[in-house]
């Protein structure tokens, strides 16, 4: 009997568990490395080095969070413990030129940018997981993300310019009006997810942010596209933008995704000058991948590239426009181009450590074509400081659209607390022709709170073709206390980029993506080439960040303020009590003041007693 | 008195001129768009009373936020509900721009009219403080005509200092209890010490004017005085507590939230905002160590209010020197002074002119007020903006500026006490009980004496 009842809940429990699990979850995880080199004008050198991790899971299984294979353990348990939906880091040092060089890849900001999509996750506040957040990243990364919660306040969240990147059960369609959320198949609802946007112009990036980048990849930098990443090369450069990003993606896409897999891609883009390699007779410049980033044997020759054992993809891309336009000539020669014929393409799963690629490349310094710079970028924007002095200030961007047809823009910036903003003298113009906030199809503002939060500002609007869209806002510049100032005070402060995200039509620019979306499964690029045809892809790009520098106190007078105001202050209490408790005597008529106060009442008793005298006068 | 009777005497056509030409002008000068010059100075206009803040509120609100969003605004409600209207009837009557310069204009006139009827009405009521006047005096004239061309009211006007609002109420409401009217006077004190805080405590002065009007002290006995007179302070107590209560609850109604209880008294006892101004607090709070912030700023307030209670005791019998002597404390040590509050206690002083006249450091505050108006824009230039000097330039005018003020209210103070002392002495001396009368000779010959 006994044995039969375990038989019966034995078959009870797998029929339960059956019908729970209805989705079937593939328990997989991948690694992938590509690099796309791409020369821009004036003899530069764009690199760009892409790793994803995939992970194919059951996201919805807290256990999943305790088994890693090539996925980061400690970006996993992040994510879980966090709430992260989706998060964005980069760390960027230099400008990227947009109107020369194009689009890049992935743009960034001037410093570190942190955007994360929350889902707010039972008994914690989203302020809380946030702080977890930045508190953690800056201990992986050793920056000051701990920053964006305390001194400067950098945090805000924007309505409109960011919207998730990955598509999974995000529930959210192109209306930017909608907040994205999470959408439970159990009970038919939505959780709404929770944008928090961090940005810190003013931090510098180094090897000790990269160290702990490189040792999230699986074959680190010992083999792979990895072995290019060397400290001493990376920092000397124009341009350097190191970042990660985390979604949840679905492949194939489709609108229903049951299974959605984790991603992590880790991205490097570098701009080198490498003029220096001219050989000035033939106006080329011929250079070694080795020789780029330095990692040249005793003997002379560069160790040669080849495939990470972990990795499932690994290969090397070329522009197949550049390779018209410079002239590209490669050696080895033994490439192949990709199906839509819009890169050229080495496959380093071909080579091996004793079989290594040494690829040389060979490219004019000028490129043939005259006309490029308009071209490249059809939306520019620049922002400046106008005014002069350390009381008050302001703020100007434009923003150019090149392009032969009307674009629609939304702007953001977020401008902290120490510059008190007034919303009431922003102007907007596009050519010359003046706007009033009613007329943008989208206008949002939110003034500081002093020592707690920024001042934000997004709008939207529609940028007719070949025009320029003109703002600028008053600020005045507040006092800090002593404390507020940063070391080197008389350097100034640091004012974040404003994000420009322009709604673009891939078919109608060609130069734009059309070279950098065709990757055959770019990951970063995939989804936004996948949804549906005919859709404007948002495209963001940064203005400059700006110096601004604040009036400053003397730092060496802390106790001669404190001694100076405190002795006016006395004085002016002395002077006071002196007059106040003074009882003027009626010396000059000879007449003798009798004070009838019960204190001098018993003095004189008491000294006619001493005297002997009995109360004779009183 | 009545109004008509008034008009007659005093040089009131002369007083038509002063107010005309006054008018004229500050209309000038607006029209000339010098309020864009003065708005933007802080020794005219502080974070509580910028009127370009009072605009940031404003267009916060068109933009459907609470005008105290942020750190902005810091303006008490009903200012902000004010010059709604006014921007509301200014789109309305198609006036243009000029229509918020000009409540300013007619604020100062009203101001200079209600000087010189308070200059009539002293001497009636508090015949301590002043002298009769005979009906063709100028002191009227020249009280009105005082606080008109001062350049410190001119600049304050012209910057559009929402100050000037809280000389008003705080003018208002001396002229009410001087007229006997306990509502309206205690009311304008209220009023004032919702728009700047620290008014609070000329409400002590006020109950004492109003007891000299309702209950003279020449025609009782000194003995029962206290109880006649408990119900009066009491009904005072009242009706200011009321009337606080009822403003705030209006300004609550305004805008359907406390949000500005944190955002304007919140803002001016913290001192969150350290942008220079003439007072002291600025650098001091820019300077001062953290852990030590919180008790010098217990320190710094308190202060203000410490000296109320003492000198109500010592000027009982002068509680129009009482109220100047409060405005000038409070102008001088206030979390965020303005020219507007010297100026208030500046118009106050040609009523006090007979005590005045025995002040020994008058040409150094005088000479020291101009030193300071000249410089105090020149060491803000060079720091500023030419960077060839510090924030210790700005800092020290401040400090002379502060140390003027101070030695102007000590220096009168102890005039005062010794004029006192010498009636008390004429008073035990002569016997007599036409105390009035001969009290003034007499202090006028001591003064001499005394000089």
């Amino acid at each position: 009997m006994k044995w039969i009842e375990i038989a019966i809940y034995f078959v009870f429990i797998n029929v339960v568990f059956s019908t729970s699990n209805h989705i079937k979850f593939n328990e997989s995880q991948s690694f992938y490395e590509e690099m796309i080199l791409k020369p821009l004008p004036k003899g530069k050198l764009m690199t760009h080095v892409q790793f994803t991790t995939e992970w194919k899971s059951n996201f919805f299984d807290q256990s999943t969070f305790q088994h890693y294979d090539l996925f980061p353990r400690s970006i996993g348990d992040l994510i879980n413990r966090v709430g992260i939906e989706e998060l964005e880091l980069v760390f960027t040092q230099g400008r990227w030129n947009y109107a020369e060089w194009g689009y890049p890849v992935r743009a960034s900001p001037v410093g570190v940018e942190l955007v994360a999509w929350l889902k707010p996750l039972p008994g914690k506040d989203i302020d809380a997981q946030w702080r977890e957040l930045t508190h953690s990243l800056s201990g992986f990364f050793c920056a000051s993300m701990q920053f964006l919660h305390q001194v400067t306040h950098h945090t805000s969240s924007p309505n409109r310019s960011f919207r998730p990147d990955g598509k999974s059960n995000i529930y959210y369609n192109d209306d930017e009006s909608i907040t994205p959320g999470i959408f439970n198949r159990a009970d038919n609802t939505t959780t709404a997810l929770q944008l928090r946007y961090g940005i810190l112009p003013r931090e510098s990036v180094c090897t000790e942010n990269l160290t702990p980048w490189i040792k999230l990849l699986p074959c680190r930098e010992q083999s792979g596209i990895g072995k290019l990443l060397n400290p001493l090369k990376l920092y000397d450069v124009h341009y350097h933008s190191m970042t990660i990003n985390i979604r949840k993606i679905c492949k194939p896409t489709s609108h229903d995704c049951l299974a959605p897999s984790m991603e992590i891609i880790q991205s490097l883009t570098v701009v080198n000058d490498v003029s220096s390699f001219t050989n000035k007779e033939t106006g080329r410049i011929d250079l070694n991948i080795d020789q780029l980033f330095g990692k040249i044997t005793s003997s002379g020759s560069g160790t040669g590239l080849y495939s990470c054992p972990l990795a499932s993809e690994s290969r090397i891309y070329i522009p197949t426009k550049s390779m018209d336009q410079y002239q590209i000539s490669l050696i080895p020669a033994s490439y192949s181009p990709t199906a839509n014929k819009q890169f050229t393409v080495f496959n380093l799963k071909n080579y091996s450590k004793s079989n290594s690629l040494k690829l040389n490349i060979n490219w004019l310094k000028n490129p043939l074509s005259p006309t490029l710079g308009s071209i490249n970028a059809p939306v520019v924007a620049h922002s400046h400081l106008t005014g002069y002095g350390q009381e008050r200030g302001g703020l100007a961007i434009q923003i150019f659209n090149y392009h032969h047809s009307a674009i629609n823009i939304t702007y953001y910036q977020a401008i902290p607390w120490y510059l008190r903003i007034y919303f009431h003298t922003f102007s907007f113009m596009i050519n010359d022709k003046i706007y009033t906030d009613r007329d943008l199809s989208y206008h949002y503002i939110m003034p500081a709170e002093t020592r707690s939060s920024p001042s934000t500002l997004e709008l939207s609007f529609e940028l007719p073709p070949n025009s320029v869209a003109s703002m600028s806002i008053d600020f005045d510049k507040v006092f800090l206390h002593y404390t507020e100032h940063p070391p080197d005070a008389n350097r100034g402060f640091d004012l974040g980029s404003g994000v420009v995200t322009c709604h673009i039509q891939p078919e109608s620019i060609p130069t734009l993506h059309g070279e950098s979306i065709d990757l055959e499964w770019s990951p970063l690029l995939y989804t936004k080439k996948s949804s549906r045809d005919n859709t404007t892809i948002p495209v963001r790009i940064y203005t400059e960040g700006l110096l601004i520098t604040l009036p400053t106190p003397d730092f060496s007078m802390l106790y001669n303020v404190i001694t100076l105001t405190s002795t006016v202050f006395a004085l002016f209490f002395g002077s006071m009590i002196n007059i106040l408790i003074r009882r003027l005597k009626d010396t000059f008529n000879g007449q003798e003041f009798v004070s009838d106060r019960p204190i001098a009442k018993i003095y004189r008793k008491l000294m006619s007693f001493v005297d002997g005298t009995s109360s004779t006068k009183n | 008195m009545n109004q008509s009777h008034e008009n007659r005497f005093y040089h009131f056509k002369s007083f038509i001129f002063i107010l005309i030409g006054s008018g004229f002008l500050r209309f000038i000068l607006f029209y000339q768009d010098f309020n864009q010059l003065f708005s933007q100075r802080n020794e005219i206009t502080t974070p509580l009373t910028s009127f370009k803040r009072l605009q940031e509120g404003l267009h916060l609100r068109d933009n459907g936020l609470s005008p105290y969003t942020g750190s902005v605004c810091h303006q008490p409600p009903l200012l902000l509900f004010l010059f709604d209207m006014v921007a509301y009837i200014d789109q309305w009557c198609n006036f243009g721009l000029i229509l918020p310069q000009m409540v300013f204009l007619i604020v100062d006139l009203l101001i200079a009219i209600l000087l010189r009827q308070i200059t009539i009405l002293v001497p009636t009521v508090l015949p301590m403080e002043m002298k009769p006047l005979t009906t063709s005096s100028n002191l009227p004239n020249i009280t009105a005509a005082l606080y008109l061309f001062n350049p410190f009211t001119l600049f304050t006007c012209i910057g559009m200092s929402t100050i000037v609002f809280n000389n008003l109420s705080i003018i208002l409401s001396l002229y009410f209890s001087l007229k006997g009217s306990i509502l309206k006077s205690v009311f304008f004190v209220a009023l004032s010490s919702y728009l700047s805080t620290y008014p609070i405590i000329s409400i002590i002065p006020i109950a004492l004017i109003l007891k000299e009007k309702l209950y003279p002290t020449t025609n009782k006995a000194v003995v029962g005085k206290s109880q006649s007179h408990f119900g009066l302070y009491l009904s005072v107590f009242g009706v200011f507590i009321l009337s606080l209560g009822y403003i705030l609850y209006f300004s609550y109604q305004l805008f359907n939230s406390w949000d500005f209880i944190e955002k304007v008294y919140g803002f001016t006892f913290f001192v969150e905002d350290l942008t220079p101004n003439i007072g002291l607090f600025w650098y001091y709070f820019i300077e001062v160590f953290d852990h030590f912030r919180n008790f010098f700023l217990f320190i710094f307030q308190y202060h203000i209010f410490i000296y109320t209670i003492p000198l109500g005791f010592r000027l009982k019998g002068h509680p129009l020197f009482y109220l100047w002597v409060l405005c000038a404390i409070i102008a001088t040590f206030k979390s965020y002074p303005a020219l507007g509050d010297t100026a208030l206690h500046i118009s106050l002083l040609p009523l006090l002119y007979e005590p005045l006249k025995g002040v020994r450091y008058s040409f150094i505050v005088v000479v020291v007020g101009i030193y300071v108006t000249v410089l105090a824009p020149i060491l803000w230039q060079m720091w500023i903006y030419q960077g060839t000097g510090n924030a210790n330039f700005y800092y020290t005018i401040n400090l002379v500026f502060t140390l003027s003020q101070v030695l102007l209210i000590v220096d009168s103070l102890s005039v005062l006490l010794k004029l006192d002392y010498l009636c008390k002495i004429n008073k035990n001396q002569g016997n007599s009980s036409s105390i009035t009368t001969n009290n003034n000779n007499n202090v006028q010959v001591e003064n001499d004496k005394n000089k």
